[in-house]
């Protein structure tokens, strides 16, 4: 019976194969945004895996209670806790604390930023990060590199001996190099040092103070044979005991609790201070993607199959006097749908590899994820659930024809059933594709705009170079040489990113009346190179004269309107000449400058403070007369080559960088795809239903031709029913596309309008290939020739 | 073995109803072939649905051996049709996706018979009806004639005391026609299959040894001889 089942349904799919290439295309594409939602679950399952025993190695998380009464669980605990548990419990093996930073290395000239842990020693044998070659950081100043760090710092000459630098720490000899780490970990970074390499006053306090829960990371792993239970119960009552006596400022207290590796990743909660795991809103959300391209699918299968039940009525009715019964009916046609999907799932395979390399994808869905049996296992029984979810509706629905009504003659024979089910499944398809659309065209346009609006500054034809350990002074006046060179100045940090060093600022030594501010290193050139308006007072001074000391704070700032508001300062003149501290320093504001967004649009403009401190400056922004371009960027690679021989150079205009920072193109080439998928499979469905409906009519057609019907008003009569189904559609899609839209666009302060451009544009759209879809059909069944279709009557 | 007592079919139109069959009482022993005849609307398609149980009569009691048809239930009326009944229509109704061994083959499948019960019957009946060259085709690769012999090979296969056909020969040339109708005959006589079919054709209606007359709903004669109009 079930071969037999198997070969219907074949020869079924062969027969009609408009009707098979539709499914399969629409359920493969489907299928393969569920694919790559099932293997970033099962990746997030592996980041316990590969620590030596995950079942009985734990992160310590602290739930710390507010004055409000919120609790607020942090991944991160208080850095004496790993001491206590090691000492005072015996059934703890090892304890190690991880703090997690960043940090500016220098080697052999090269400054990096890069990420840090900082380790016990106990990391090296309590987690799973292996060595490829060397010994862990144990002594102080050790670290141990990542092989791209590695390569990064030293090229291809062994690292190990090998000593960094930085500022504070001083020098770091390496003793070790990782092997590659595993994408799916919880931490990532580019080096490990030895926790008593941070030997800072403020990091040493940090190491005693049970008020600072949020620096460090506790892992313990337990002796073989421990209850957990013991262990669970010790937790709170060390909490209790050290948090006694502690005065806390914004908090009630916390307390402990254990969090096993092994179910670590994905995490049920959103941790405060957490790690790179997984949590299982993400996952959701892409399986919610997958599930509804899948559903879009499978409403075309539902959808096309029913418009075929003409054809299949008469099967039905056959099969029923000879004496099958409803379930073997409805098994039959399941038995076709799971064929389908099957054969889906192979074509949804090789969609997978097709979109494997983009950067997306591998970033974000299933970056070091290897597909094993299982997985398999699970993709078959997946695409087969999803064959006999298609399936049931169509097969409930055929099933239930009456042999007497399908069989009582040859002609007239009229089927019709779930007319309004497949009208309302049409508009949800398109529905849906238009509102992915619209807020993808929404995000789209904000990423444009933010890539290419202008701030509020010069960004044409300036271009921003690192300083890396290049004296500015010198680079400054090198640079000033060249022909076509306007101006040269100098920064701290780059406007249009996330801001420079975001900090207090005072208007008098001691007292409450602080707020925060982006302080800005600049040199006096800084103004004029980058088109700023002074509203009040005057530029900074010249360098000269205006310092406390060889590279140490100038003495005069300039701030935005925003800050005197903050401040409050009254009108940009009255602020001119009023003292600031900045941190231990007292400065005096010279000027106060115009409003520009000198951050990412995320934020509204926030109060600014530019000051000369030339030991902060990392990058020199050349003004080049516009036509000079070309000459003056080769002059500049030149003077770099020979002041700074080993680095290559990586200058940048700013117009780039700004296009760079703000246009996310992986993120929105993803994206796009996803919508596209939704589109043709809302295109295709639509493909086929007019090609059934079209094929049921074109009697009427001839007879409507003989009476003397024109094309034109052929086309009309077969196409309206379609169109008024896409105008409902669009009815439906542009109020909740402009709010998916708008949730979208909220995060921004500065952000673009989902205006008539949008909306029309994707209803055009929709319109658009809804229409040639529809006309392809009824104007080839409009030219058809009536007596070819009444003859045969 | 087929029994109606006052048996009438209606539908609902408008505020009344629009009678097909009305208070039929009519009796058929096993072995018997039937005619029945009429002119167009008359009811005789609804009167064979009915008594091959594809549609339930509005009013009256059928009793198909002895058994009250109206009670019984979905599951014991397809194991009727799986046992005792075998349809032939007019349009022939052959699966087009199916080949003849499989199209002869479908009834045996949901009779439950094994694999090599499956063949044997298949290739007893491929071979009676002289088709055994023609199994692997389709049924759109055959002219009508010999779709007409898939069919009552089919409605044959599982071994049915009673066959139903609707208008067999409608749709054949005189020549197919007739023999198809010594196939019926043949199958009545040499078999004892009990024979119900509607048609139009004098002619045809003569192979049966009964015929029935259908007008406007009302049988109309019963006893009467088909000589009558002569």
């Amino acid at each position: 019976m079930f071969r037999n089942y198997v070969v219907i349904a074949f020869r079924n799919l062969w027969k009609h194969k408009l009707f098979s290439v539709i499914n399969v295309v629409g359920l493969a594409s489907g299928i393969m945004v569920c694919l790559l939602a099932l293997i970033d679950i099962k990746g997030a399952f592996d980041y316990g895996n590969f620590h030596p025993h995950p079942e009985r190695t734990y992160r310590i998380l602290t739930d710390v209670t507010g004055n409000d009464n919120q609790t607020t669980a942090f991944a991160t605990t208080p850095l004496p806790l790993a001491d206590v548990l090691k000492r005072e419990y015996g059934f703890v093996d090892q304890a190690t604390r991880v703090i997690r930073d960043y940090a500016e290395f220098t080697v052999d000239r090269k400054i990096l930023q890069e990420s840090y842990c900082a380790v016990d020693p106990a990391f090296f044998t309590v987690l799973g990060y292996k060595l490829a070659s060397g010994q862990p950081a144990t002594e102080p100043n050790t670290a141990v590199l990542t092989p791209e760090t590695a390569e990064k710092f030293f090229g291809l000459s062994n690292p190990i001996g090998k000593v960094i630098h930085h500022k504070e720490l001083g020098e770091i000899t390496v003793t070790g190099v990782f092997q590659p780490l595993p994408i799916r970990s919880h931490l990532r970074f580019s080096l490990v040092l030895s926790m008593s390499t941070l030997s800072t006053p403020d990091r040493k306090q940090q190491q005693t103070d049970w008020r600072q829960y949020a620096v460090g990371y506790t892992y313990v792993r337990l002796k073989e044979g421990t209850s957990v239970e013991s262990f669970e119960k010790a937790l709170p009552t060390i909490a209790a005991r050290n948090t006694k006596d502690l005065r806390f400022k914004s908090e009630k207290g916390y307390t402990f609790r254990a969090q096993s590796m092994t179910t670590l990743s994905p995490s049920h909660e959103d941790l405060a201070m957490g790690t790179w795991e997984q949590t299982w809103g993400k996952l959701a959300t892409e399986m919610g993607v997958g599930l509804v391209t899948l559903l879009l699918a499978v409403f075309n299968y539902v959808n096309l199959t029913l418009a075929r039940s003409l054809s299949r009525a008469r099967e039905v009715g056959i099969r029923k006097v000879s004496g099958a019964v409803r379930w073997q009916l409805m098994a039959q046609f399941m038995a076709e749908s799971v064929v389908l999907s099957v054969l889906a799932l192979g074509v949804a395979y090789l969609l997978l590899l097709l979109i494997e390399p983009m950067p997306f994808v591998q970033q974000w869905l299933i970056g070091g994820v290897e597909l094993n049996g299982t997985m398999w296992a699970v993709f078959v029984g997946f695409s087969i659930a999803a064959g006999l979810l298609a399936g049931f509706v169509p097969a409930r629905v055929l099933s239930g024809f009456r042999p007497a009504q399908v069989l009582r003659s040859q002609t007239g024979l009229k089927v019709f059933k779930g007319i309004t089910l497949r009208k309302s499944l049409i508009v949800a398809q398109f529905s849906i594709a238009l509102i992915a659309m619209i807020a993808l065209l929404s995000m789209a346009r904000q990423q444009n705009y933010m890539a290419t609006a202008d701030y509020g500054f010069r960004s044409e034809n300036v271009l921003n170079i690192p300083l890396n350990d290049v004296p500015y002074q010198r680079l400054a006046n090198e640079l000033n040489r060249i022909p076509g060179v306007e101006r040269v100045s100098a920064t701290s940090e780059l406007f249009g990113g996330h801001g420079g060093d975001w900090r207090p600022v005072r208007q008098q030594y001691s007292g409450g009346d602080s707020t925060r501010a982006f302080v800005f290193a600049v040199d006096q050139n800084f103004v004029a190179n980058m088109d700023l308006t002074l509203l009040a007072g005057q530029n900074l001074p010249e360098m000269a004269t205006d310092t406390n000391g060889e590279g140490s704070l100038g003495r005069f700032v300039l701030v935005n309107e925003e800050a005197v508001k903050a401040f409050r300062l009254g009108n940009p003149r009255e602020m001119v000449g009023k003292p600031l501290w900045l941190g231990n320093t007292e400065v005096t504001i010279a000027g106060v400058l115009k409003d520009f967004r000198f951050t990412t649009f995320n934020w509204a403009i926030k109060p600014l403070v530019l000051s000369y401190q030339p030991r902060q400056f990392r990058y020199v922004n050349v003004k080049i007369a516009s036509g000079a371009e070309a000459s003056a960027l080769a002059d500049i690679q030149r003077i770099w080559k020979r002041l700074n021989p080993y680095d290559p150079f990586v200058g940048q205009w700013y117009n780039d960088f700004l296009y760079q920072r703000h246009s996310h193109e992986d993120d929105i080439d993803f994206m796009s795809l996803l919508t596209g998928l939704a589109f043709s499979i809302a295109c295709l469905g639509l493909l086929g239903m007019v090609t059934y409906t079209t094929e049921t009519r074109i009697k009427e057609v001839g007879i409507r031709k003989v009476m003397g019907a024109e094309v034109r008003q052929i086309i009309w009569l077969l196409s309206w029913d379609f169109v008024k189904l896409l105008l409902i559609a669009g009815a439906i899609a542009i109020p909740l596309g402009y709010l998916a839209g708008m949730a979208f666009l909220i995060n921004f302060a500065y952000h673009v309008s989902i205006g008539f451009e949008t909306l029309g544009g994707c209803i055009g759209l929709l319109l658009g290939l809804g229409g040639l879809t529809i006309g392809v059909r009824t104007y080839r069944a409009a030219l058809s020739n009536p007596a070819d279709s009444l003859r045969s009557e | 073995m087929i029994s109606l007592q006052n048996v009438s079919k209606y539908y609902p139109a408008g505020f009344g109803k629009t009678y097909v069959l009305r208070n039929i009482t009519l009796d058929i022993n096993e072995g018997e072939f039937v005619s029945i005849m009429g002119p167009s609307g008359s009811g005789k398609s609804t009167l064979l649905h009915i008594l091959g149980m594809l549609e339930e009569p509005s009013e009256g009691e059928y009793l198909f051996f002895d058994q009250p048809v109206q009670k019984l239930s979905e599951k014991r009326r397809t194991e009727l049709h799986r046992n005792y009944i075998g349809f032939v229509f007019q349009a022939y109704h052959l699966i087009d996706e199916l080949t003849v061994y499989e199209n002869i083959e479908t009834p045996l499948l949901y009779k439950g018979l094994s694999s090599s019960e499956r063949k044997s019957r298949v290739a007893e009946l491929l071979d009676r009806f002289n088709m055994v060259a023609k199994k692997d085709l389709f049924p759109t690769q055959l002219s009508g004639g010999q779709q007409q012999l898939v069919g009552i090979a089919r409605a044959v296969a599982s071994g049915p005391k009673v066959i139903f056909a609707d208008e067999p020969t409608g749709n054949l040339h005189s020549d197919h026609a007739k023999e198809i109708m010594e196939l019926f005959k043949k199958l009545n006589k040499e078999d004892g299959v009990t024979i119900v079919q509607v048609t139009h054709s004098e002619v045809n209606a003569e192979y049966g040894n009964r015929i029935l007359r259908l007008k406007d709903g009302w049988l109309e004669s019963f006893q009467v001889p088909s000589v009558e109009r002569g």
